[in-house]
């Protein structure tokens, strides 16, 4: 297992260089504009995004055929995948804090906090139900099929955020959402986990 | 001597292709050439003996274990070097020394990287920068340096220059040095397993036709340069496993040694014709003639 995080945290490295640099730029158009989207955008995307990188870049190498031949355990070469996308969330969730907290501190009218729990709960959302759908979905059919689900998976948070608001008893309120929410993701990705360890036992890898 | 591997009836069906029945063993201390055209079934043939793909039937047993590659303490005792570069092509060869060892618990770092030295691998270059000599250099300096028992190859000299494959030929004669050590070695570039296989397992339209020690092999066969003629003499006919016709006559693979058939020729009274000429065949003409063009 070491091993393989090591594998991802390599991989990440030449990324997270790319990422620092968007991160800069993106931040110093929010700043220019009062604006946060964009670096919210750029948080959301990047993490819910990266997971799905690093599957495609073993894809493309042929790396998880190589790897069930080592001492390593298939089941955990499918757990190693959910481990990452845990990283990649709370990395996501502190970075996103702290530019938030940075930016209300230099305009607190155009960055309130507010945005940026947004930005958390929804960076939450997107990494989580994302992930617990493609991973997979990847594993079985590969990259290319997986973007397209991915890309059509991104359609259901969505439709869920909408039917929240629209539908929601008053009673209910927004903490028993978040709560309900949270409780469905935990509930998808357990599921996801299983699924990806019951199809890495059983996959041909080239 | 322990027998490292042995493969018993293997089955795989695909719908366009079928490894059918296969049935193999290799002792300690030995090499084991894998050869056939292109689709004969090699690279199946090992990946299933690397638990890649599921078999249809049949087993696989590693070091007297019948579980095979599902145990991770026999994952410990082999190699694996494919026949393209399996790291991330951003990594580098220090890289991929660190992950490996967090992969194998008998990790030698210290012979990584003397090997990396040794087949003078920059250890900061990136992989997507290096030869494909090299790439193949770094997956031969990664499969070794767990200290395995057992290399299994899948075609890891082709596309490499005589140099670099004559000097990977060196590497693996290294490694067989003691009797505790094996390779299987899949190639279809003969002229390798002719210098380092001391068994030859020929695999053609996913039947395996035979697996011999090289030595036996020379026994076993024997290559007639002929007229056509000669050919349908019914004594030759039967023991006749493949024939090429040429512009200036005929080579037919004979199923017996070069000296029983100038016997043969000689007792009647064949052996005098000018145009037959035996010899001991080599692997190519094997790998060509074994049942093709027979009438």
């Amino acid at each position: 297992m070491k091993g393989l995080l090591l594998k991802d945290v390599y991989l990440l490295k030449r990324f997270g260089r790319i990422y620092v640099v968007m991160l800069i730029a993106y931040t110093a158009i929010s700043i220019f504009t009062d604006s946060s989207g964009f670096i919210m955008g750029i948080n959301v995307s990047m993490f819910s995004l990266l997971p799905f990188t690093l599957i495609s870049q073993d894809y493309s190498c042929h790396w998880d055929g190589y790897a069930v031949t080592t001492p390593v355990y298939r089941r955990d070469i499918a757990i190693e995948k959910y481990i990452v996308v845990a990283g990649m969330w709370a990395i996501g969730l502190a970075i996103t804090l702290a530019v938030g907290v940075v930016t209300y501190l230099i305009n607190p009218e155009a960055f309130p906090m507010e945005d940026t729990w947004g930005t958390m709960v929804g960076l939450t959302l997107m990494i989580f139900f994302n992930n617990s759908i493609t991973i997979p979905t990847m594993l079985k059919f590969g990259p290319e099929k997986g973007r397209l689900i991915m890309m059509g998976s991104l359609v259901i948070p969505m439709l869920g955020i909408v039917a929240l608001v629209k539908f929601l008893p008053e009673s209910f309120g927004m903490l028993g959402a978040l709560l309900g929410a949270a409780g469905v993701l935990i509930l998808m990705f357990v599921i996801s986990i299983r699924l990806s360890v019951h199809i890495m036992e059983k996959l041909d890898v080239s | 001597m322990e027998t490292i591997l042995k493969v018993s009836n293997l089955t795989k069906r695909f719908s366009d292709f079928a490894l059918q029945d296969v049935s193999l063993s290799l002792p300690g201390g030995a090499i084991m050439g894998m050869i056939g055209e292109n689709g004969a079934g090699k690279t199946t043939m090992i990946r299933l003996i690397l638990g890649l793909m599921k078999r249809d039937a049949g087993e696989v047993s590693l070091f007297g274990n019948p579980e095979g590659i599902k145990d991770a303490g026999i994952r410990e005792q082999i190699g694996v070097v494919f026949d393209d570069c399996r790291f991330h092509c951003t990594f580098n060869a220090m890289e991929v020394g660190k992950i490996h060892k967090n992969m194998y618990p008998h990790w030698d770092g210290e012979y990584y990287r003397h090997l990396c030295s040794r087949f003078f691998l920059p250890e900061k270059k990136k992989i997507k920068d290096y030869s494909k000599g090299m790439k193949m250099k770094l997956s031969i300096a990664a499969a070794l340096s767990h200290h395995p028992k057992l290399l299994l190859l899948d075609e890891p000299t082709s596309g490499l220059d005589p140099v670099a494959r004559d000097d990977l030929l060196e590497i693996f004669q290294d490694f067989i040095s003691d009797e505790e050590h094996s390779i299987v070695f899949s190639s279809h570039i003969t002229s390798d397993l002719e210098k380092i296989a001391d068994y030859i397992a020929f695999l053609k339209k996913g039947k395996l036709c035979f697996s011999l020690e090289k030595e036996e092999l020379r026994e076993s066969f024997s290559l007639l340069q002929c007229g056509e003629e000669l050919l349908r003499w019914e004594p030759l006919k039967e023991k006749t496993a493949g024939i090429r016709k040429g512009r200036f006559g005929c080579e037919a693979l004979l199923r017996c040694g070069a000296a029983e058939a100038k016997k043969l020729l000689a007792q009647e009274g064949k052996g005098g014709e000018i145009t037959a000429v035996v010899e001991i065949p080599s692997l190519e003409d094997i790998m060509l003639l074994y049942e093709g063009g027979l009438n």
